[in-house]
């Protein structure tokens, strides 16, 4: 019984560790990478410094994107939240008539490829009336990011017990009471959780922004795209390479502190 | 004068089947009134229409002259202590049993006043700073009746609080109960599939079956006399049999008996305590024997059917398969007319 | 009264959402869909519904190779994937608890970087300075820099490297459901480790692999930066396509053709999904491309 267990056993785990350095690998290439000295992209480096990574912090262009990424990665989640949150709630406790198309129709932003949002929301609303190149961007991330903000919420719902709602209303409590004293203080959680989610998935977002930013409007990654066409400096390493500590830091200290693994 | 009254309430879920058809009731306030039946048998949905979590589909609900029928949930002023509790988990038990109150913006020096004074008349003077987490279920469950007390509500709903108690605290919160419902007055309905529980501590029993009460009476009554073949059965008489014409009918045999008693039955009944195992006119063979401490419980095979009965335990020698007389006395028979 | 109250509460919350889902993200798609089956020009007064963009669309040689091409290393990603992603889930559902939160962590860490800073290790690697181009030099396998980036070797790992944690999330999902006596019961009855493999945890974790394959496949025909970065303006996929069409030739016509052809691919793989168990479906479909 032995060996039969520890023969599969060390070919999943070699397979195992082998999957994780072909993930992870890049990462430490891409850091690396970020501190090389060099004038091109060499690797390995053959000297490490930080001019890259201070060139890049200081470059306009990028530090304008990075607020761009930053408001509507903000904005957008938080709209995405005000929508998302009511409707996680009224699946879970009130599902209206018709709630499978309602549900089909709410989480085909998970389905649609992004780009197809970006050039049609370019094609049948920015340029059919005018509108602010930001507004364009905000809609489209929103959108995206409803869905997120619905699945996680509502995985923490259905956990809920209801009856402590119905004790609150016997309690003398009104709906919009118990939503604001009983369900939100225990659904906590969960609504930070769909918050990091979403504002690392419209900071990253590509697709939907390529054909939604325009003059003096960007997002980080679309500047960095357009970066990479025209000059084959590491500047885009040493930027990749702080998005990567960015990211690694937010996500270890939210899984650690939340555990949003169980919200996928 | 009756404090709650329901009238020809029926209730249903959704479009589907009623669940309770045409209930009547009065309850005197001050009054303990169980709603006593198996599962499904309507008890859970009536409380639920009296505390508004439920529509009801035709009659009325009168508390203290009051139509609340048509009142929200949060507006009725009746107090709910669920089978789980239902313990806000995110508010510590000081907090839990302020929460009716602070939503009447009682102010502070009150509040802390009156729930204190609850948390003792519970027995839990000390725990107000504990989370539900880390409660044991009694406490858990004194902690939700502190919650429902503290309003002050004109009425209180019970639905199964103690069933996910065990044996021991059961009997010890039925005792507990039962002397604060009478220091504080309230009038309690209290929900329940246990028959013991329901004689123990109600002043009046409704036993409800199929959306309908079938007997609505003090325990006393109910227990020496039930009047359906239902009520007898969830009451004890595990012994039912039909009578007709000085037999006992049963399997398509007969078993005489005589009925001394005036009037017209159709069935015949006794508790098995009353079956006396090991002497009397009839014969039954043994098919199982259960142990009780001062007694041991027979099931008898007999012609009619299996009937339970029992003899003292230091009388009882009988093993499966042996062949044992046994009795069924006139004295204590029960006679229904169905 | 309260069953109504709720059915109409119901429809309150969930309408701003549902509005602004249809309004701001179906309807434009749909439009842009629907052109593409608007034939003939607006000024001659000759529109009308037809299928001649498709035709002109897979006409162009390039267009088709385009077409076959994504296809062709959706379906092989999504193998390697499968290869790889089972025996490395199997090992995860075998690690101690202790461990597993910090190696879900490892897993789920590269679907929150950046995909721009994923794809760019590869650059680095492929490039003509790169590493695996010192390596073959130094190890005098060749001469020149071989021209490793803008190829479809190259798309195809940068793809794989992008795409095996949600395969590799589904199945360790799905295994976790699993008990571990089955595997031990089937063994007692004499299965040796690769007939379990087949006969036992093959069947049962069918579920997950079919959602990971799905998640995979459509995440490989809707990538944009991995492609576009990897593969460059020589090894184009549908959405590099899509947008080359659109910024430098301005040949809206053919976009939304391939508009069509990609969200018809996403559901039909979708639909099949549906059809075929229980959707389960992870969350992390957009967060990749």
């Amino acid at each position: 019984m032995k060996s039969l267990l520890q023969q599969p056993g060390l070919f999943s785990r070699t397979i195992l560790w082998l999957v994780f350095l072909f993930l992870l690998g890049p990462f430490v290439i891409v850091f690396l990478a970020g501190f090389s000295a060099g004038e091109t992209l060499a690797f390995p480096p053959t000297a490490y410094s930080l001019r890259w990574i201070l060139e890049v912090v200081a470059a306009e262009e990028f530090q304008q994107a990075f607020l761009t990424s930053l408001q509507i990665g903000l904005l957008a989640t938080v709209i995405a939240l005000l929508l998302g949150v009511p409707v996680a709630y009224a699946m879970s406790r009130m599902p209206p008539p018709g709630m499978g198309a309602i549900k089909q129709i709410l989480t085909s932003p998970l389905i649609i490829p992004a780009m197809l949002v970006g050039l049609g929301l370019l094609r049948h609303f920015v340029l059919l009336v005018d509108a602010p190149v930001f507004l364009g961007l905000l809609i489209g991330h929103i959108g995206l990011l409803t869905p997120y903000a619905v699945r996680v919420v509502y995985a923490s719902l259905i956990n809920l017990r209801v009856d402590i709602e119905e004790a609150a209303i016997t309690l003398g409590a009104s709906r919009a009471q118990t939503f604001r004293l009983i369900v939100l203080p225990n659904i906590r959680s969960a609504v930070i959780a769909a918050f990091f989610l979403a504002f690392v998935t419209s900071f990253n977002q590509v697709p939907v922004s390529l054909f939604l930013t325009g003059p003096g409007i960007s997002t980080l990654p679309i500047e960095m795209l357009g970066h990479m066409e025209n000059s084959f400096d590491p500047s885009i390493a040493a930027l990749s390479t702080l998005l990567v500590l960015f990211t690694m830091a937010f996500v270890l200290v939210t899984e650690k502190v939340l555990g949003i693994s169980k919200y996928m | 004068m009756s404090y709650l009254k329901l009238q020809q309430l029926a209730i249903g879920y959704g479009n589907s089947k009623t669940a309770v058809d045409q209930l009547d009731l009065d309850v005197a306030q001050g009054e303990l009134i169980s709603l006593l039946g198996p599962s499904g048998c309507g008890k859970t949905t009536t409380m639920r229409a009296i505390a508004g979590l439920i529509d009801l589909r035709a009659g009325s609900i009168t508390l203290d002259g009051r139509d609340i029928g048509r009142l929200p949930p949060n507006k009725r002023n009746i107090g709910m202590v669920f089978q789980s509790y239902a313990l806000f988990p995110h508010l510590n038990v000081f907090d839990n049993i302020a929460f009716g109150l602070r939503l009447r913006k009682v102010d502070n020096n009150n509040l802390r006043k009156r729930v204190e004074k609850v948390i003792a008349a519970v027995g839990l003077s000390g725990f107000e700073a504990r989370l539900p987490a880390q409660m044991s279920g009694g406490q858990q469950q004194r902690v939700a009746l502190a919650r429902a007390i503290v309003i002050e509500p004109k009425l209180l709903l019970l639905d199964e609080p103690l069933s996910n108690l065990d044996a021991k605290l059961r009997v010890q919160m039925r005792a507990e109960l039962r002397r604060i419902q009478r220091e504080l007055g309230i009038t309690m309905l209290y929900v329940t599939h246990d028959q013991e529980e329901a004689l123990a501590l109600s002043d009046r029993i409704v036993v409800m079956h199929g959306g309908k009460i079938e007997q609505l009476d003090t325990p006393e009554q109910l227990f020496s006399a039930p009047r359906t073949r239902f009520v007898a059965n969830f009451m004890g008489y595990e012994n039912l049999f039909d009578y007709q014409e000085g037999h006992l009918l049963g399997n398509g045999q007969r078993l005489p008996f005589v009925v001394t008693a005036p009037g017209q039955f159709a069935c015949a009944g006794w508790r098995p305590e009353q079956v006396k195992v090991g002497d009397g006119q009839y014969y039954g063979t043994v098919r199982s024997r259960g142990f009780l401490g001062d007694s041991v419980e027979y099931v008898l095979c007999t012609p009619i059917g299996d009937i339970k009965g029992v003899a003292p335990a230091s009388a009882a020698s009988w093993r499966e398969g042996d062949s044992v007389k046994f009795s069924l006395p006139a004295a204590s028979v029960l006679l229904l007319p169905a | 009264m309260v069953a109504q109250h709720k059915t109409r509460l119901g429809i309150l919350l969930v309408t701003p959402a549902l509005i602004f889902t249809v309004v701001c993200f179906l309807l434009p798609v749909l439009a842009l869909l629907l052109d593409a089956f608007r034939v003939g020009s607006l000024d001659s007064g000759t529109l009308h519904w037809g299928i001649s963009r498709f035709i002109d669309f897979f006409a162009e040689p390039l267009n088709r190779q385009v077409f076959l091409r994504t296809l062709r290393i959706a379906a092989l990603v999504t193998l390697c994937a499968a290869l790889l992603s089972y025996p490395a889930a199997q090992a995860i559902v075998r690690v101690s608890p202790s461990w597993r939160g910090l190696v879900l962590g490892m897993m789920i860490l590269p679907l929150m970087v950046s995909p721009i800073a994923r794809t760019y290790a590869w650059i680095v690697l492929f490039g003509r300075n790169g590493a695996i181009n010192a390596v073959l030099l130094h190890l005098g396998l060749a001469d020149a820099p071989q021209r490793l980036l803008f190829s479809e070797m190259a798309v195809f790992v940068g793809l794989l490297q992008l795409l095996l944690p949600l395969m590799l999330m589904s199945l360790v999902s799905s295994m976790e459901n699993l008990s571990r006596d089955i595997a031990l019961a089937a063994s007692t009855l004499g299965a040796n480790a690769w007939q379990v493999f087949t006969r036992v945890t093959l069947p049962l974790t069918q579920e997950g692999l079919i959602v990971g394959g799905t998640l995979v496949f459509t995440g490989c025909v809707t990538a944009y930066v991995t492609p576009a970065l990897l593969g460059g303006p020589k090894v184009l996929m549908l959405e590099t396509l899509l947008y080359q069409k659109v910024s430098v030739e301005s040949d809206f016509s053919s976009a939304n053709v391939i508009a069509v052809i990609l969200v018809a691919m996403t559901l039909a793989v979708n639909a099949g999904l549906k059809r075929i168990s229980a959707p389960r479906r992870s969350s992390l479909a957009g967060s990749v491309k």
